[in-house]
């Protein structure tokens, strides 16, 4: 109950700050985006409204995560809210998980919006409703709410500053040591273990980006979801059980 | 007290190494699906556009979008030169953008060979299109669009129907083909002088469609064309000279 109720304060957080503008701007752009590609033949025009959606998705989606995520606990600590929390019988672990869980849901609410103006975008061109985008929203639903995981867990020991540099910094290498592990696959063993290892200890963002074989129309098994989603579950609980670590260990 | 708090730190880093372990079996799982989804990965090598693709975080989309922009700006402002470039690098970061494919092999095959009249250049410009053509069928199984551009090429521009009309089969045999495709397939064997194939593929045409519509029509009169052809050469008759219509 105490998760929730952090949770629900977390959320409303979230709404008092500049996330619906965000989303007002997702849907004017997006919307206008359906008139810019025009000249191009209509499977062009499809491919780049469509490739325009998920980049608004994705990158206001990062903001909202990053910045979010990586505000929690420092500005708590700044604005000493947080010591009025854990005067009360509140475990530490509870404060975590309810800031995770309502990051989580500014983060879904946010992608709603943003995909279902996306949805009724695609509809007026299209005439059909394309439910297939739901499926790459999801693994972005996923690997935001892990950005969003491993910014929170930064802002346990850092500032705010330090929180969002970090955690823009694993989203980068997640999302290149795929190429660094086929790289130093070509060099020595030494350097091939250092890479192997490091490719399965950070996470990996390649594989949440099915957002071209959605647009493409590449099948994307039921099986390969559930694999991702496992796998993105599990860096998230990893990150919230990091983040508990470091906050047992913080002088608050 | 203290004792507590350890015990608790260390149940907290064994499950995350747990949790760490269980990650390798997933990923490697998912690096397997992944190589059949997107056969290019295996293909990253510096300085090509999967490189670089690597490089844009997620964000390659876009890039291939404004890069695509640019591509029309070009075309817009004559400067060809410009262009094949840019479509190497858009083919290499979005293998499976079946347009850029397309008119990366229509402008050398059809622009480029347009503005030489050496006969033998304008050959290569042919089978530089059906190269890239190729290249893109690599990526692009599940689609008919470049099995039939290929085989256009090898009909139109080359007049070798055998390989026309073997392209043309294989964009036959993709899911959702335009009526055209069986057409021009049916086409092909006629300029091959086949006309047994070209008779079943129009006698299939005309099933898959009602008979008053205009495409029945249209299938009619070649059926009755290649009974004709047939009888023709059935009465042993010399057809070597026919040309057909």
């Amino acid at each position: 109950m105490k998760v929730i109720a952090i949770a629900k304060n977390t959320f409303k957080e979230a709404l008092r700050g500049k996330m619906f503008n965000i989303m007002l701007i997702f849907a004017l752009v997006t919307i206008g985006s359906t008139k810019m590609f025009s000249f191009f033949t209509s499977r062009e025009e499809m491919k780049m409204i469509k490739d325009m959606g998920f980049f608004f998705i994705v990158f206001f989606g990062l903001l909202i995560a990053i910045f979010l995520g990586a505000k929690m606990i420092t500005e708590e600590l700044e604005k000493k809210t947080i010591y009025t929390v854990l005067s009360k019988p509140v475990h530490r672990y509870e404060l975590i998980l309810g800031k995770l869980v309502g990051t989580m849901f500014a983060l879904f609410i946010n992608l709603c919006f943003m995909s279902i103006v996306f949805l009724g975008v695609l509809y007026l061109k299209e005439r059909v409703l394309n439910f297939e985008i739901f499926k790459a929203v999801f693994l972005i639903f996923i690997s935001l709410s892990l950005i969003g995981s491993i910014a929170i867990m930064f802002s346990t020991f850092a500032t705010t500053t330090i929180s969002v540099t970090l955690t823009m910094f694993l989203y980068i290498v997640g999302n290149i040591f795929e190429y660094l592990k086929h790289l130093a696959s070509k060099g020595g063993a030494v350097l091939k273990f250092i890479f192997d290892g490091a490719y399965y200890l950070f996470p990996n963002f390649t594989n949440f980006n099915i957002n071209r074989d959605v647009i493409h129309g590449t099948a994307v098994s039921g099986m390969y979801m559930l694999k991702v989603t496992a796998y993105g579950l599990n860096y998230i609980i990893i990150f919230a059980l990091l983040a508990i670590l470091f906050f047992r260990k913080r002088e608050v | 007290m203290m004792f507590r708090h350890k015990k608790i730190y260390f149940v907290f880093l064994f499950i995350v190494l747990v949790l760490l372990v269980v990650v390798v079996p997933l990923q490697r799982s998912i690096d397997r699906d992944l190589d059949k989804m997107h056969p290019e990965r295996k293909l990253v090598t510096a300085p090509a556009g999967e490189f670089l693709g690597t490089f844009l975080f997620g964000f390659k989309d876009i890039v291939v979008d404004l890069m695509w922009l640019r591509l029309d700006y070009y075309w817009d402002h004559q400067q060809q030169e410009k262009m094949f470039p840019l479509y190497r690098v858009i083919t290499k970061l979005d293998p499976r953008f079946l347009d850029a494919w397309i008119l990366w092999a229509w402008n050398i095959g059809y622009n480029l060979s347009a503005t030489v009249k050496d006969p033998e250049i304008k050959e290569k410009c042919y089978w530089a299109d059906i190269n890239i053509l190729k290249e893109g069928i690599e990526f692009n199984q599940d689609k008919y669009d470049l099995f039939f551009e290929c085989g256009w090429v090898y009909y139109h521009k080359l007049n070798l129907y055998a390989e026309a009309s073997k392209y043309f089969t294989l964009a036959g045999q993709r899911k959702d083909i335009p009526m055209y495709v069986p057409h021009i397939l049916a086409h092909s064997y006629a300029k091959a002088h086949d006309w047994q194939k070209s008779l079943e593929i129009w006698e299939s045409v005309k099933r898959k469609n009602d008979i008053n519509s205009s495409k029945s029509e249209v299938a009619e009169r070649h059926i009755r064309k290649m009974k004709k052809h047939i009888k023709t050469e059935q009465m042993g008759e010399t057809v070597k000279d026919y040309m057909y219509p």
